[in-house]
């Protein structure tokens, strides 16, 4: 402390010396305490650094040929890890690391995944699977790797089914992998109901056809010698209504698709029914029905035949859907002077206006997750397809084209599918699908024209 | 200056000589070799033969795969639709038809005068007419087979989980071609290449950064400091030995500074000695605060970060970058180095709006130890699970590129709370 060298002969200084220890000797140990009270401060206190600069594309990943365990299951084991591919690549969130770039592959399903050789590739996800055949069956198993962190991303999975279905294996595969990395349902292993169009514009033919939701397995549901339209699947997926002209009048009719039968619904002479779509229990029907020259909602429980109406307007009110909770119907009305969009109680009342912009707006569907509704807007000559939450806020438009039209919700309300035509005698109906965030627009394959999709939800 | 002269001249004189006997006038004019490739001739009735002899390909068949599933499906109900075969054409119609009744879909198009694009609600609009009398050539009548969504598909069956995978052992190939020389085991663990990305050496550049810390301080207080003994000098480089907390080396003089300025009334009063003696008493006083403080190796590095943390904050982005002795351009880099691996577009909708906090350790080799989510908002925990992984790939894929830390500051990084803030770039 202080030496005695320091000790100078003047006034105070003796003072000032004692006062100088004792103000040492208090603050001594106050600042040892300090001391060791800001160390275990800076040990508690972490640096805290904040990224708010998130970069938004399609994340890379690798998926190689799938292992084949026994004989013949090799073009199934290339096959399924195609459509894997195909699948995942399709949605616009991922970026599919080409084969030719691989270090190393996959020689056996329960080798050790050499994670150094995906990173090298850049690689951020690794679907491994194998295909063990026997006989008629398929066993499909897969699991997925975070590349990065080099750990397992969730336990493996395996599916069984006969050689036929290796196609829905594959995007029961696919619906796995893309729950697990990006959180949300997935929508490959379902399909799509439409009007399959042929002949001329002038004497155009249509018909009703199913196929997987990326255009495979088209199969058809009528012949072409009644016109039909707008069909959509029941909450199960083991029903369609649609309209047929089959009659010369527009009626819903109901088939079954286990065994194609029909039936027409609510066949009132003197009446007109049309735009059907099922209540979210699957035993209500939501329609509707012209009589008069008056055109309202009504609904109809398929299993006793009571039918409800819903509005009472003399203007026309059409393209009802329900909410996903039932709750609320969504519907197209002119009754302002132009087509817009409402929203009533499902057992009817006064309706709300949802839409406010500028131009006409139509065909509202309900979201399965119900946070939007899917329309068509009419502004300016030219058709778009366009979301708005159920509060009216948020409305965006997706699409614009020449004529896009009739939206419909994959079933985990992530993807639209619409209709749209080209321009001109020769035009045509094709299928299109967006996400709901505008990106990733690409046209669906299909065998001919086609127009009035509608999703199925995800198959069991 | 001179030195200057010489090393333009030198430039410029090996300029010269490169140009002249380096081949720069002299460009290699010679062709490169072309490459033969032999070419068979073929006659036109060769050709002929060879192509009516290939198979034909067929216009159709839009998913050969499936095919055999539809081709083996009976055709049960093949017609179901048929029964009523054309009673459209009477049509009895008695009411009156609306224009825009048919569908919804028939309205839309409807106001766009120059198109007729839909032309169902043409067909539809005009109940009388029958629409379909002339049967194209192409459809031929529907082979409707039955669905295979209800009963007799193959549904494919949720199995248990598989056996668990194997442990990841990181890469075979790896380990066996050049690790195995058992002189030195440590080059078989540094074969990965972040290793070689990350080059900080460990514990060489120490010496150079406490010369540049204390030189910060020394001009400020050397001038008044002077008549005490060289004690105090000694005494300030070794309270402050890195040069990362450079909000350190400016509140470090601060109180050094402070109490000679409030001795200088003292000595404006009395005498200089005195003052002096009452700044050395002072500086005793200090010394004894500044061993007490300092006797802890971490009490240097802790005097500073309260006010070193908003200081590092506001040299970063403006957001709360409190790092303790991390410096704004070690924050930055991380940020560099990290935030564009943060990807977000494979999330979901929600995942891709919420804010995750994690906690980050690292080990020595600046190689991720763990990662845990420590807090979120915004969405669910399944949702915030997600936006968890996708920020964890960025801080493994920096790790893996190289934090270029420093590593005598292991104790301060070993454990950082990062947090990835979505609000600025959220998808919709």
């Amino acid at each position: 402390m202080l030496s005695p060298s320091f000790r100078p002969a003047l006034y105070r200084h003796e003072d000032r010396m004692t006062r100088s220890h004792s103000l040492a000797r208090i603050l001594g140990p106050l600042a040892l305490c300090l001391g060791l009270l800001n160390a275990f401060a800076a040990q508690a206190e972490e640096p805290h650094i904040t990224f708010d600069t998130p970069v938004i594309e399609p994340m890379p990943y690798a998926v190689p040929d799938f292992v084949a365990e026994g004989g013949g299951a090799g073009d199934a084991a290339h096959n399924i890890a195609r459509v894997v591919a195909d699948d995942l690549t399709g949605t616009g969130l991922f970026r599919e690391i080409p084969s030719g770039a691989y270090i190393s592959g996959i020689a056996s399903f329960d080798a050790p995944v050499a994670y150094a050789d995906w990173q090298a590739i850049n690689a951020q996800v690794l679907i491994t699977g194998a295909v063990q055949a026997s006989g008629n069956k398929l066993v499909v198993k897969f699991r997925l790797f975070d590349v990065a962190s080099g750990a397992p991303l969730g336990d493996g999975l395996q599916f069984a089914g006969s050689a036929k279905s290796w196609r829905r294996m594959a995007h029961k595969v696919a619906d796995a992998a893309y729950s697990r990395i990006t959180g949300e349902g997935g929508y490959f292993d379902s399909r799509v109901v439409f009007v399959s169009e042929s002949g001329p514009k002038d004497a155009r033919q249509k018909r009703l056809a199913v196929m997987d939701y990326d255009g495979a397995n088209v199969q058809y549901l009528t012949d072409s010698k009644a016109i039909v339209l707008a069909p959509r699947f029941s909450p199960t997926g083991d029903r369609i209504l649609y309209t047929s002209y089959a009659s010369g009048f527009p009626r819903v009719n109901l088939m079954n698709t286990a065994n194609l039968s029909t039936q027409v619904l609510d066949e009132q002479p003197g009446s007109m029914t049309f735009a059907p779509r099922f209540a979210p229990d699957g035993h209500t029907v939501v329609f509707s029905l012209e009589k008069d020259g008056n055109s309202d909602i009504y609904t109809l429980n398929v299993d006793s035949g009571a039918l409800i109406q819903l509005t009472d307007a003399p203007s026309i009110e059409t393209a009802p859907s329900f909410s996903p909770d039932g709750s609320q119907i969504v519907f197209e009305s002119d009754r302002s002077g132009a087509q817009q969009i409402y929203i009533m109680p499902a057992a009817g009342g006064e309706p709300t206006r949802l839409s406010s912009g500028k131009g006409k707006y139509g065909t509202p569907v309900w979201s399965p997750r119900g946070d939007y509704i899917a329309f068509t807007k009419i502004g300016d000559g030219r058709f778009y397809i366009g979301v708005i939450r159920p509060d009216g806020t948020d409305e965006r438009l997706l699409t614009a084209s020449f004529l896009d039209e009739g939206p419909t919700w994959a079933p985990n309300g992530r993807v639209i599918m619409f209709t749209r035509e080209s321009e001109g005698a020769a035009g045509s109906a094709t299928l299109y699908s967006v996400d709901i965030s505008g990106r990733n627009l690409h046209q669906v394959t299909t065998p001919g024209a086609a127009s009035d999709p509608a999703w199925s939800p995800l198959l069991p | 200056m001179n030195r200057g002269l010489l090393i333009s001249g030198i430039g410029h004189l090996s300029l010269i000589l490169w140009a002249l006997l380096g081949g720069l006038f002299t460009w290699n004019t010679e062709t490169p070799q072309m490459q033969a490739v032999s070419v068979s001739m073929v006659t036109s009735s060769e050709l002929d033969a060879m192509q009516s002899a290939a198979p034909k390909v067929s216009d159709t068949a839009p998913a050969p795969t499936e095919q055999p599933a539809a081709t083996e499906a009976p055709k049960p109900a093949a017609k179901p639709e048929t029964p009523k075969p054309k009673p459209a054409k009477p049509a009895p119609k008695p009411q009156t038809p609306k224009p825009e009744v048919p569908k919804p879909d028939a309205t839309l198009p409807q106001p766009t005068p120059k198109p007729k694009p839909v032309e169902k609600p043409a067909a539809a609009s005009d109940p009388t007419p029958d629409p379909l009398p002339t049967p194209d050539p192409a459809p031929e009548t529907a082979p409707a087979e039955p669905l295979p969504l209800t009963s007799d598909t193959p549904q494919p069956v949720p199995m248990p989980p598989t056996d668990k995978p194997p442990a990841p052992r990181p890469a075979d190939r790896i380990a066996e071609t050049p690790v195995d020389p058992t002189t030195q085991p440590n080059l078989a663990d540094t074969p990965t290449p972040q290793q070689s990305d990350t080059p900080s050496p460990d514990a060489k550049p120490a010496p150079p950064q406490p010369a540049a810390a204390p030189q910060e301080t020394a001009t400020q207080v050397t001038p008044d400091v002077a008549p005490p003994p060289d004690n105090t000098t000694q005494l300030a480089p070794r309270s402050s030995p890195r040069p990362a907390s450079r909000p350190k080396g400016i509140g470090k003089p601060a109180p050094d500074a402070t109490p000679t300025a409030t001795a200088q009334p003292d000595a404006q009063a009395s005498n200089s000695a005195s003052a002096n003696q009452s700044t050395a008493d002072q500086a005793a006083i200090d010394a004894a605060l500044a061993a007490a403080t300092a006797s802890d190796s971490t009490a240097s590095a802790t005097t500073a970060p309260d006010s070193q943390a908003s200081q590092a904050g506001s040299g970063g982005t403006g957001d709360q970058a409190l790092g303790a002795a991390l410096n704004s351009g070690e924050i930055d880099n991380l940020r560099h180095v990290i935030g564009p691996l943060w990807n977000i577009g494979s999330l979901s909708t929600e995942a891709s709006q919420i804010t995750v906090t994690m906690r980050v350790k690292l080990g020595p080799d600046q190689k991720v130890l763990s990662v845990e989510m420590v807090d979120f908002n915004g969405g669910s925990q399944a949702a915030a699970q997600q936006a968890f992984e996708a920020a964890k790939r960025a801080v493994y894929r920096g790790a893996q590129k190289g934090l270029s830390l420093q590593s005598d500051k292991y104790d301060t990084w070993k454990s950082m709370l990062f947090t990835f803030d979505t609000s600025k770039g959220r998808l919709r």
